[in-house]
């Protein structure tokens, strides 16, 4: 499919049925950063694509030990930290997943490790999905 | 053109508000000035609100091609010295040079700018001293203003005059004046002349800067230098020697040093001679500008004569390569007028033609506002980072609080952008440490969150953030609060200069005072109270003897036959006879007694507490003092006298004129007397009353 003003980004990516259906990356945020590059900084997006697939990795990580070890407060900080770099990088289904996670993770609930652990499975689908679709972009 | 012969298009410059005015002393004086009836006293007065600019004012009035033999201390002093009319002018041009933080046009070196003017006016000062052809202080003053034009233009067209400025880029002058015509219709020769014009400065000054702005070079038909414009020339020329850069063209160093050999010639110097007065130019021009604040340098004519010899070399060479390539326009062939110094790259003198056009508009500065991003996030790092680059800020980046802290202490950003949200030390950890420094405390803080509840945000202000940026980033808001950020740091780095020059100032101001005080009160060759200071102690002591009725008197005393001293012995010896009876009368005091000089050779005594027969009783103690004080100088060795006058308050004497009268007409009666005698007014013998009462008093 051409995008002449994104030649080399694909957007057609959706989430499977159960996890909304909604697109994997948003088009406006790439168009956004697009801009912002210029011609001063051809590299950007590329810089960001890799930023963020080697942060994400550890954080994700973080975030599976932590539902093994019964560590809420853990889980809250590497939500809070997926949650802003994904909506920076337009992955903003993945993004509002991991606030619902920091919000309930920090909540009064916390206690309730089986709650967090579906959301966590559910973080992780979304995040899956994520990193094939920049993966795929990025050349 | 209107009828006061200012071309249309200068009203038009004037009427953008945007040309370079005199501000705060420098305008009140333009003011007060405006009319002929101003008083000498009401300029002091001006200029001495204004410590920094009393400082100059003294500086030029004493320095070496201005100075008399005696130092100038005082403002009024130096009105006398330089002429009022030189100490507007001066007002004038440095309240220009100290509003000189306008800096719209970007390609224009607004440091070099008035680096060049200062060498100029250094040079021109000194040169005209030396041909005696202007009054030094007036060329000094040329010197400063001689490229205003340029100024104004840059201040008033700061986009066009910048693209312009870049497109003539090492071309001459002429290029450059031409550039201006075409696009304003009018150019700095103009502008500058018409300035001058406005200011009301005096016609010659405007036809000297003139004629420079037209032609850069002295001409070598001329055997002699004629006049100020020539004298500008010269001063050009050594001032563009002391600023010789890496980048200066070739062909320009030719040229300077071409000058430099004409103004050797034609002021019938020889090398030494001329290399000495070229370095005395630099002395006065680093001094100047450490009082000024205008960047110089270090000059060493040795490195300049040697730029000079490469530069001549190069230009050779450049041109034997051209004629061998068959080409014409050999860059050596214009001469008409010097490179266009302005833009000439000496530091970091010229921009990146692209970031000066783009940024533009943001205006102050921008390009050297330092920012520290902080963010564990590698992700939001990264976008950050690409922000302050397009806004082109020096960035440097941290990816936690605890370096982010470390690297806020170190380089001391303009501005710290700070995620709130990180492991170990948090956002709001670092900026409450920050602002316990003194580093951090004028650092403009933008804090970097998720989060928009309302207790965070307080927290947050509490800890002294200056401002949010939401997360993820929504890029025009970034930028805007950034925008906002740099004003604010502009302005804090602004305050913190102002605090500087006011803590200066006032160490100025206290030490001035103290001077004026002291001046103002104290006769300078004796080293007693002067006239003034007498006059308020009689009027206090009358008062107080009103009030408590204790008498006081005044002696009243006049040397003898002072005036054939002064004519048989010269007025050195006079002044030696004034310190010395000073001192002897000074000798013969009670202590609660004070002398003073009331002018010439009259002194008054003034005794507390004491009725006219105790004054009586002390000045005869005078007179025999001073008579048996021998005047130790070369040729009269010998005692002078001197007829002293007694009055003391009573009931029958109704004023203080009446007292003083009573103590002179008792001086002459004295004189008449035969000299070297003590008169009374003749008070009555006091009361007993009034004994009891002076008794008690003392």
């Amino acid at each position: 499919m051409d995008q002449p003003s994104l030649p080399t980004y694909s957007f057609d990516a959706v989430h499977s049925g159960d996890l909304g259906g909604g697109p994997v990356l948003d088009e406006a945020t790439f168009g956004t950063l697009q801009e912002l590059a210029g011609e001063d900084d051809p590299d950007l997006i590329e810089d960001l694509i890799h930023l963020f697939l080697e942060d994400s990795a550890e954080r994700m990580a973080a975030m599976g030990g932590a539902i093994d070890s019964g560590s809420p407060e853990t889980i809250g900080a590497a939500a809070h930290a997926l949650k802003s770099s994904g909506a920076n990088i337009g992955a903003l289904e993945f993004s509002s997943a991991c606030a619902t996670l920091e919000h309930t993770a920090r909540s009064a609930e916390a206690a309730d490790m089986a709650a967090l652990e579906g959301l966590v499975i559910r973080a992780s689908k979304l995040y899956e999905e994520v990193c094939q679709a920049l993966r795929s972009n990025a050349s | 053109m209107t009828d006061s012969g200012i071309p249309t298009e200068f009203e038009e410059l004037k009427s953008s508000g945007a040309l370079p005015s005199p501000t705060g002393v420098g305008m009140k004086i333009l003011e007060l000035t405006r009319t002929e009836d101003y008083s000498v006293d009401d300029m002091a007065d001006a200029i001495m609100s204004d410590p920094s600019l009393t400082g100059r004012i003294l500086q030029l009035a004493n320095s070496a091609s201005v100075a008399g033999n005696e130092a100038v201390t005082t403002v009024s002093g130096s009105i006398m010295r330089l002429g009022s009319s030189t100490v507007r002018t001066l007002a004038l041009a440095f309240s220009l040079v100290s509003d000189r933080e306008a800096g719209a046009c970007r390609p224009f070196d607004y440091e070099r700018y008035w680096s060049l003017s200062l060498a100029r006016a250094v040079s021109a000062q000194i040169l005209s001293d030396f041909t005696d052809i202007a009054k030094p202080e007036e060329a000094y003053i040329c010197g400063l203003l001689s490229e205003v034009g340029i100024l104004a233009l840059a201040s008033v067209h700061s986009t066009r005059y910048g693209q312009i400025l870049l497109e003539t880029q090492g071309q001459s002058l002429a290029a450059l004046r031409k550039a201006e015509f075409e696009a304003f219709e009018i150019d700095h020769a103009t502008v500058s002349e018409c300035m001058l014009k406005e200011w009301g400065l005096p016609p010659h000054f405007s036809k000297a800067i003139g004629g420079f702005c037209r032609r850069r070079s002295f001409d070598p038909e001329n055997a002699r230098v004629e006049s100020l414009a020539d004298i500008l020339r010269f001063s050009d020329a050594i001032g563009s020697a002391f600023l010789l850069g890496e980048t200066t063209p070739p062909r320009r160093i030719v040229e300077i040093g071409d000058q430099l050999e004409m103004m050797r010639d034609a002021l019938g110097m020889d090398d030494e001679r001329a290399q000495m007065f070229c370095q005395n130019a630099a002395k006065q021009w680093r001094s100047w500008g450490e009082s000024l604040e205008i960047e110089t340098n270090e000059v060493s004519f040795a490195s300049i004569l040697g730029a000079i010899a490469h530069g001549r070399e190069q230009a050779e060479s450049e041109a034997r390569v051209a004629e061998a390539e068959g080409d014409e326009a050999a860059p050596a062939a214009d001469l008409s007028g010097s490179a266009s110094p302005m833009v000439e790259p000496r530091r970091k003198t010229v921009r990146r033609p692209a970031s000066a056009m783009r940024t533009g508009e943001a205006g102050t500065d921008t390009d050297r506002i330092s920012v520290l991003a902080v963010d564990d996030d590698p992700v939001a790092l990264r976008l950050l980072v690409r922000h302050m680059r397009n806004e082109r800020f020096d960035v440097t980046m941290a990816r936690s609080g605890k370096e982010g802290l470390k690297k806020a202490l170190q380089e001391k950003p303009d501005i710290l952008v700070i995620d709130q949200e990180m492991p170990g030390l948090s956002g709001l950890e670092v900026v409450e440490s920050l602002r316990r420094s003194s580093v951090g405390s004028s650092m403009y803080i933008l804090l970097v969150t998720g989060s928009d509840s309302d207790d965070l945000l307080i927290e947050a202000f509490d800890a002294g953030v200056d401002d949010f940026v939401p997360k993820p980033f929504r890029p025009r808001l970034l930028s805007a609060r950034i925008k906002a950020g740099v004003r604010i740091a502009n302005l804090q780095r602004k305050i913190e200069r102002d605090r500087k020059t006011i803590l200066d100032q006032l160490a100025d101001r206290n030490a001035l005072n103290r001077k004026l005080r002291t001046a103002s009160l104290t006769d300078p060759l004796t080293g007693l109270p002067n006239r003034r200071h007498a006059m308020n102690r009689v009027e206090s002591e009358w008062k107080s003897t009103g009030r408590t009725g204790v008498p006081f008197s005044v002696i009243m005393m006049d040397i003898d036959k002072f005036k054939l001293v002064n004519d048989n012995y010269g007025h050195d010896v006079g002044d030696d006879v004034l310190q010395a009876t000073a001192q002897a009368v000074k000798g013969a005091l009670r202590g609660e007694d004070e002398v003073c000089r009331l002018g010439g050779e009259e002194f008054l005594v003034i005794c507390r507490g004491a009725p006219e027969q105790d004054g009586v009783v002390a000045a005869e103690r005078i007179r025999k003092a001073v008579e048996s004080n021998i005047v130790d100088t070369p040729g009269f060795n010998k005692a002078v006298t001197i007829s002293l006058g007694v009055a003391g308050t009573h009931a029958g004497v109704a004023t203080l004129m009446d007292l003083l009268k009573a103590s002179d007409e008792a001086v002459y009666q004295a004189k008449n007397g035969g000299r070297n005698q003590v008169r009374a007014a003749g008070a009555p013998a006091p009361t007993p009353e009034e004994i009891e009462k002076s008794r008690r008093s003392a």
